[in-house]
């Protein structure tokens, strides 16, 4: 029971995660049909801002030495700014182009914005011992659990509520809401464009710093690619839920969170290493099954 | 002269190779004359680099779909190459093979075949789950591809020497052999964009809908395309390991990823030309600001930017040329034949044409007949039909028409498999066909125009109508006298070689017309041909569907608003409104139908509600 308990909680705090980056980048989906590859870059900047910049492999805290409140506050200001101002720069200009023309626009900036980082922190890894005290045990209901498991996951939970009263009763969710069903005809009835993509970027690069914060106490060390298997988790993720769909984003990370513990457990010692080849693999599975994803969104659907 | 004009053919066929060919042979030869290490070893690095894009630009050029696990298929091959090359000695230290393998070793030519190949099989299986899906999801589902085969070789110590470098690979690439090997993929490349192959995979880059419905299996020509260019990564793979002499599964990640796409995007995606030109200039960026950073004397200062300085500038330049000019550098095209001879293939077209069209059309099989019983379609809970029936019979023409909204479209997509009915069926010639897909009706003979139109833009008129020659079983040959035969009688041929995005309106909607015979149906619908013609163009349409029965044998199902058009040529008529059958007759008939009269001009009880 215990063991089970575990694996339960493991699997709930890793799918926490990666449906927290499955839902920025299905956000912004829904409504640019941008893919955007550099949300995985936005994760790894949060963390890196949390030292000072230097190339130095030691790292010095600098934001993570903050009473915890400011340090969150600083790292979502940061994140958000420059997931708004990646918005400005690279994406604004491109709006309307094809989805695979977004897509790539997206890599290259996540290329600059990983090879920025090696300019300014150098290339190797860095220890960042974030917020200690989450990494101690608690006992709940006779079943000791990891603190941070238990933060991920009501974090999760708090914000997975927050967004949909926000998509729901907000006026800009509405409008969100609506640009994603018909980006077209929701700026017909007058639903401002502008407004709405920045507050979609805003959303997702708000939960890329949360995500963030989170990881870099689990990982304890950050690279310049820190984000990147978090993002493609998050990829595969939406596809798996059905490209566009909210609901199914955060339902395609668990899944994908849960194929992770399930693996590490049934695997045999000596294929241990080999768990990511196979959750992929499940993956591909899923989709020959249900290639749309659970959940199938009509306005990505083609009408004749 | 028949001589001179087969050479002609030829020279055209492999102009582009060619010429890219010729170019590289200059820049090769001029690195070799400086005799500066440093610059053949940059070259032959961006010869071996260009083999891989131009393996990228058969997939991703072709299909339009970006592919970000490429970079896998040059690791399968290289690692495969370095089984089969290496010695036995060097491969004792590293790896633990089974015997056959770590006691031989294999010349590096039929080496390089087999483990190219074995690259391009992999493609093809991971082709097979990958293509089921849509677009964009095939993009990220090839980053699966990637996590996946990392994975698996970081842990395979036995065969991959795990996390380590594999060293001691025999070195042969020189900048001769990189040379030969991007010749060879540029011919291959240009003879596979040039097949029917190519051709079917781009028109459904150009619209996915219009090659279904012409008999075009999307899926099939995905995974083609996938295969082959996986091969040549692999190929690319392969020359680098011997070129390098060693080689790390942490190598074949998302940085090089990033680099080959960027020279694909930069050159222009959409060309060979473009894959070639885009790994030179981004080559030539990168190696300059690598420059800057080692260190630059100019005058008494020595000019030094900061390390990383090439990669930033590959993402900005790639950005820019995205914003700037979406098709690259070439901005799409190849490098233009020099010599003006569209004329003369467009009278050699009409020449033959003309002779087979003097030929009496085969006689008519009236006995066809394609019927719809008893269809409803439910969208949630809105009905747009409920229960009409429908038969056309072969060699007739036949009218659907309606106010709008009546149900016709979703009537014509019931027929030709873009909708399933909610109940009721579809019979070809007694035959149940309902739940035939689209692309297999269009094969048995039912072809369908949109109201969109649908060209495939970035297409000629002729490879418009030869997709759909070839979407119906036609070699590229016999789609293409097809083709010329249906311009010809047309009598459109003067515009066969023009590009579908430069037609004006009329002319795209007789395109459209014309592919939808291309696919040589027994049955053929067109959905408001007429739409948007002038008076004069409508009458020269009447004249052309009235003679499409006798000329091609098949029955047409004309929907369309146009009433001078509908009660000129169909012979019986259907009307439908809101979802219903109202009257059937002929023109005569249907005209002093009071229902008829009622739905179209509204009964005088409804009007004063008006």
């Amino acid at each position: 029971m215990q063991g089970f308990i575990q694996h339960l909680a493991d699997a709930l705090s890793l799918g926490s995660l990666f449906a927290l980056t499955a839902l920025g980048i299905s956000l912004l989906f829904g409504i640019m049909r941008l893919v955007n590859f550099a949300h995985g870059d936005l994760i790894t900047i949060g963390a890196y801002a949390l030292i000072v910049p230097s190339s130095n492999p030691n790292a010095v805290m600098f934001i993570g030495l903050w009473p915890v409140l400011d340090t969150i506050i600083a790292i979502c200001a940061i994140v958000v700014a420059l997931a708004i101002l990646c918005e400005r720069l690279a994406f604004k200009p491109m709006r309307g182009a094809n989805p695979s023309v977004l897509m790539i626009a997206s890599f290259a900036v996540s290329y600059f914005l990983q090879n920025a980082l090696i300019m300014i922190y150098g290339s190797r890894p860095k220890g960042v011992n974030l917020w200690p005290a989450l990494a101690q045990s608690v006992s709940v209901g006779g079943v000791r659990l990891q603190l941070l498991q238990i933060v991920t996951i009501v974090t999760t939970l708090v914000l997975l509520c927050g967004l949909t009263l926000f998509l729901r009763r907000s006026a800009i969710g509405r409008q969100m809401r609506a640009a994603s069903e018909n980006f077209m005809m929701a700026r017909f009835l007058g639903v401002r464009a502008n407004l709405v993509i920045a507050a979609a970027f805003a959303i997702s690069g708000f939960f890329a710093a949360v995500v963030s914060l989170l990881y870099v106490v689990q990982r304890g060390t950050i690279t310049y690619d820190f984000g990147v298997p978090l993002v493609m988790a998050a990829f595969v993720a939406t596809v798996i839920g059905g490209m566009g769909s909210v609901l199914g984003a955060v339902l395609g990370g668990f899944l994908v969170g849960f194929a992770n513990v399930f693996f590490q457990v049934v695997l045999p010692m000596s294929l241990r290493g080999d768990r990511d080849a196979f959750v992929y693999g499940f993956v591909i599975l899923v989709l020959l099954v249900r290639p749309a994803g659970l959940i199938k969104v009509k306005s990505v659907q083609e009408r004749v | 002269m028949p001589g001179q004009s087969r050479l002609f053919s030829i020279g055209r066929y492999l102009w582009e190779p060619a010429t890219l060919c010729a170019g590289l042979l200059i820049l090769t030869i001029a690195a070799d004359l400086s005799q500066n290490g440093v610059l053949i070893f940059v070259a032959t690095n961006i010869l071996i680099q260009m083999v891989m894009v131009i393996g990228l630009y058969v997939f991703i050029g072709n299909s339009g779909i970006l592919a970000f696990g490429h970079i896998t298929y040059a690791m399968i091959g290289a690692y495969a190459d370095a089984w089969l090359t290496m010695s036995p000695f060097k491969k004792s230290f590293a790896l633990n093979l089974p015997d056959f393998l770590a006691n031989h070793s294999f010349a590096v030519f039929p080496s390089l075949l087999v483990a190219g190949l074995a690259s391009g099989i992999l493609a093809l299986l991971t082709g097979l789950p990958l293509m089921r899906m849509g677009g964009i999801a095939i993009s990220i589902g090839t980053f699966a591809v990637l996590v996946i085969f990392n994975t698996i070789y970081q842990n395979w110590g036995d065969w991959t020497f795990g996390s380590s470098t594999l060293v001691g690979i025999p070195l042969y690439v020189t900048e001769w052999v990189a040379l030969a090997w991007v010749c060879a993929a540029l011919v291959v490349a240009t003879v596979y964009q040039k097949s029917r192959f190519g051709l079917a995979l781009r028109s459904s880059r150009e619209d996915e809908v219009a090659a279904h419905s012409v008999g075009i299996h999307v899926r099939r020509e995905r995974i083609i395309g996938f295969a082959l260019s996986g091969l040549f990564m692999g190929v690319g793979g392969i020359l680098q390991a011997h070129f390098l002499g060693s080689i790390a599964v942490s190598a074949f990640w998302i940085p090089v990823t990033f680099i080959l796409i960027a020279m694909l995007m930069v050159g222009g995606q959409r060309s060979l030309t473009g894959a070639v030109v885009g790994t030179l200039v981004l080559s030539i960026v990168m190696q300059a600001l690598r420059q800057l950073e080692a260190g630059l004397q100019v005058a008494s200062f020595n000019l030094q930017l900061p390390h990383g300085l090439s990669e930033l500038g590959a993402a900005l330049l790639m950005l820019v040329i995205l914003l700037l000019r979406k098709n690259g550098l070439t901005n799409g095209r190849e490098i233009p034949w020099p010599f003006p001879d569209e004329a003369r293939m467009i009278e050699e077209g009409r020449a033959k044409a003309l002779v087979r069209l003097a030929q009496p059309p085969q006689p008519l099989d009236r006995t066809s007949r394609l019927e719809a019983q008893d269809v409803s379609v439910q969208f949630g809970g809105l009905a747009a039909i409920t229960k009409v029936t429908v038969s056309v019979a072969r060699g007739e023409i036949f009218g659907l028409i309606g106010p709008n909204g009546a149900g016709k479209t979703t009537m014509v997509n019931v027929l030709t498999g873009f909708q399933a009915p909610t109940t009721g069926q579809v019979l070809l010639n007694g035959t149940d066909i309902t739940r035939v897909t689209p692309r297999l009706r269009t094969q048995q003979g039912l072809a369908r125009s949109f109201q969109a139109v649908r060209l495939f833009k970035d297409m000629t008129v002729l490879d418009n109508l030869e997709v759909a020659g070839i979407g119906t079983g036609l070699t590229r040959r016999a789609a293409r006298d097809r083709a010329w035969d249906i311009l010809a009688w047309m009598n459109f041929e003067d515009k066969a070689l023009v590009r579908a995005d430069t037609l004006p309106y009329g002319d795209e909607r007789r395109v459209g017309l014309a592919r939808v015979l291309a696919t040589a149906p027994q049955f053929a619908f067109f959905d408001e041909p007429a739409a948007g013609m002038s008076d004069r163009e409508c009458d020269d349409l009447m004249q052309l569907i009235s003679d499409i029965p006798g000329r091609f044998g098949c029955g047409v199902l004309l929907i369309e608003h146009n009433m001078r058009v509908v009660m000129g040529v169909c012979q019986r008529i259907q009307v439908m409104d809101s979802g219903r059958t109202i009257a059937e007759g002929t023109a005569a008939e249907i005209q002093t139908n009071p229902a008829v009269i009622r739905a179209y001009l509204g009964s005088k009880s409804e009007k004063t509600y008006a």
